[in-house]
């Protein structure tokens, strides 16, 4: 273990850091809106759900990496060329949309008959159904696996190394191809995943305990 | 509630760093022999041999599934001259090193450089190959000189010399780094970027199968040797190996090799002497 | 405008193959109580439940306030659904509402009204049923009669033409009963047109302008309520009311 290798690696692991974070929150952000938006038209059975289905089948079932391949090296074959910070957001809200997709209609699902049929007898409209009755309760219920999602998400940015990403795994093979100093690269590597998803755990855990307290009933 | 997050953070970060360091201490302390020895290769009828597998003209898998290449031509010597069968262990550039001292690979023919930086951590038997790092791009926007790309896209392989060449004397280009061969091609023909450097001798190879591209800057840096690598402190299989290298040198192996794996791929910009070592 | 305010003709009703409606023709008076009387399973949740939608049914006429009803127009339903309050057996407030927050939601967003009017009948309504005191409270502070009251205002203060009460004290422990029977005779005096399914037979007798006794899915007895039950005129009502000996 040498500290001189990990203190010059320091700014290339902070770079990788903070692009890792910026593409996995945006990433995230748009895979739970994408979430959203597909498991109430899943719940709602609106017109072309079953297309949403295949597209959920699909996402699920292939891996990020194919999905990237597909994006950066196969899209440009058909004169759609998408850069590769681009393509990485792209395909983290491709796979995420569906896990989101998954965990929010499990949550709405969740929501009793009685509720929904109590927000009909009040008068609420489909739309004001959703927003005041469903999507509120839903939410409580999705919450643990929109947890899990999210940090399955951020492990999942490693694989953008393979579209020369410099993100915090690429950083680190980058580094060990270099110097062959294997141990104190992939300590860094370690350590910089843990800076951000041991604090990011503890915190959904303690929002969704705190959700749930001030919440739930009946 | 922060006291508990706090104190669980260093906790795993100290389990980390402890995991870390003992690995680092017991992994230095053994300088006698490093490694399976040519006894022990041979009696086990197996050798393995860490090659690349996307690595046209070098190391390559053909369209029938057969292992093709220079390298491979090698490989195939070294198994026969042993009297073993030969195991392939098939690596991407940057994890030729780890192959080596993690034990999975008895030797690399993987197109090997030998640099300053590799050989602290490895060992190389003697060169059986030149080369230096040369640069492509479209002949439409042709670099000819370094300088030419400075603030420019440029593709590099992970763990090559080039990469090297690119981090440490030229800073100017902004690198692309890609962890295969396929992928930084690819990449290439996609337009992500304005040139690609690697060994020279795979562009030539490349750029005679895309006539769009041409090879501007054909050296740059210090002329640089290809040799096998061994892992660090093998000396049982580095002194074997040096006599095996030393040997096909002298009896014209490498100019066949290269008559039948590398001529049919690359243009009339080389010649068999500019590749081979012959003493 | 008649003194009808739902008339029912020849209506049937099928979950797949089991029938649960057969032939019915009831009408419900206007600012009176009608209770709607029946052995467990013979189709009385199902019965009011179509007159605000929950459920379609399969052939028949329905008419509401004088507008006939096309079971399978969820639109013709929305028009006047807010029209028609109702009160189910299971607690159904919105447990991530607070107890004001669930009597306003109706008012402010579906009949648009004006915040301020909407509180004060609000606290009015409150403190009619005991409640005062209670409109910052989330339901799962609540004991079961209190969100039963806190779920009759929500249905009140839509100002319906009509209310369905769905076996409101059936879910509530013995103590609570009382309270929310005591409301539900109130209301009954307030001229409130009501259509009331219940177990309770000695309020239902209380209480009852009407009754539609229900066996089967079939109406057996369409009758007043009095005359319900001192001379019931079927042998199936007269059981039916020996076997609750109240």
């Amino acid at each position: 273990m040498s500290w001189i290798y990990i203190q010059q690696a320091i700014p290339a692991f902070i770079n990788g850091f903070f692009l890792t974070l910026k593409l996995a929150t945006i990433g995230i952000i748009g895979a739970l809106l994408l979430g959203i938006v597909v498991a109430f038209w899943l719940y709602y059975q609106v017109i072309g759900h079953h297309v949403l289905r295949l597209y959920i089948a699909v996402s699920r079932n292939t891996p990020l990496l194919i999905q990237l391949f597909f994006i950066y090296y196969g899209l440009p074959g058909i004169g759609l060329k998408i850069p590769a910070e681009q393509t990485a957001i792209l395909g983290l809200i491709f796979l995420g949309g569906s896990y989101m997709a998954d965990a929010f209609l499990g949550g709405l699902e969740a929501v009793p008959k009685i509720q929904v049929e109590s927000g009909q007898v009040v008068g609420l409209s489909t739309w004001q159904l959703a927003r005041y009755v469903i999507f509120p309760q839903g939410i409580l219920y999705s919450l643990p696996a929109i947890g899990a999602n999210i940090i399955f998400l951020i492990k999942e940015t490693s694989i953008f190394t393979v579209i020369a990403i410099p993100e915090i795994t690429n950083t680190a093979l980058d580094l060990i191809g270099q110097n062959y100093r294997s141990n104190e690269y992939l300590l860094m590597m370690v350590v910089s995943y843990a800076i951000i998803l041991i604090p990011l755990s503890l915190g959904l855990s303690w929002f969704e305990r705190r959700l749930r307290r001030v919440n739930f009933s009946n | 509630m922060k006291k508990k997050i706090i104190w669980s953070l260093v906790a795993v970060l100290v389990i980390i760093v402890g995991i870390f360091s003992v690995h680092a201490l017991t992994s230095k302390d053994s300088s006698s022999q490093n490694g399976r020895t040519i006894q022990q290769i041979k009696k086990s009828g197996e050798i393995k041999i860490a090659v690349f597998g996307d690595l046209k003209p070098y190391g390559w898998v053909d369209q029938n599934g057969n292992r093709q290449g220079y390298d491979i031509a090698l490989a195939k010597k070294i198994g026969q001259d042993l009297g073993v069968k030969v195991k392939y262990v098939q690596v991407n550039a940057n994890a030729r090193v780890d192959a080596l001292n993690s034990g999975k690979a008895d030797i690399a023919l993987a197109n090997f450089t030998v640099t300053p930086e590799r050989k602290q951590v490895i060992d190389f038997a003697k060169p059986y190959m030149k080369v230096s790092i040369g640069v492509a791009s479209k002949k439409a926007s042709l670099i000819t000189n370094v300088n030419q790309l400075n603030g420019k896209n440029l593709i590099v392989n992970k763990g090559t010399t080039a990469e090297t060449y690119f981090t440490q004397t030229y800073k100017n280009a902004k690198l692309l780094k890609f962890d295969s061969k396929t992928q930084q091609f690819a990449a290439l023909s996609d337009g992500r970027a304005d040139a690609i450097t690697d060994d020279n001798s795979y562009l030539f190879a490349w750029v005679k199968d895309h006539p769009d591209y041409q090879v501007g800057i054909k050296q740059l840096g210090d002329q640089a040797y290809i040799a096998p690598g061994v892992q660090k402190g093998n000396k049982s299989v580095l002194n074997w190996t040096n006599d095996e290298i030393k040997k096909l040198n002298n009896n014209g192996f490498f100019t066949g090799d290269y008559q039948q794996n590398l001529a049919p791929f690359f243009g009339d910009d080389v010649k068999a002497s500019d590749i081979t070592i012959n003493k | 405008m008649t003194d009808e305010i739902i008339q029912v003709r020849h209506l049937n009703k099928k979950f797949g193959d089991k029938v649960v409606l057969t032939d019915i023709n009831l009408t419900i008076p206007k600012n009176k109580v009608t209770v709607v009387l029946g052995p467990s399973g013979s189709g009385k949740s199902t019965l009011i439940r179509t007159f605000n939608g929950l459920e379609s049914f399969d052939s028949g006429d329905l008419e509401i306030f004088g507008q006939k009803i096309d079971p399978h127009d969820k639109k013709a339903f929305a028009v006047i659904k807010h029209e028609i309050g109702m009160v189910f057996q299971s607690y159904d407030l919105f447990p991530n509402r607070t107890v004001m927050q669930n009597i306003t939601l109706g008012p402010l967003k579906v009949q648009k009204r004006n915040e301020k009017e909407v509180l004060g009948q609000a606290r009015q309504l409150l403190a009619e049923v005991g409640l005062e005191k209670f409109e910052n409270y989330y339901p799962r502070q609540l004991s079961g009669g209190q969100k039963q009251r806190v779920a009759i205002v929500r249905a009140l203060i839509l100002n319906p033409k009509l209310m369905l009460f769905d076996e409101v004290t059936a879910s509530l422990d013995p103590e609570m009963v009382r309270g929310v029977l005591e409301i539900l005779k109130q209301l009954a005096e307030q001229d409130l047109t009501m259509v009331v399914v219940t177990h309770e037979m000695n309020f239902a007798k209380q209480v009852a302008d009407k009754v539609i006794f229900l066996d089967s899915g079939e109406i057996v007895e369409e009758q007043a309520g009095q005359k319900f039950f001192q001379e019931p005129q079927t042998k199936r009502a007269r059981v039916f009311l020996e076997s609750m000996s109240f």
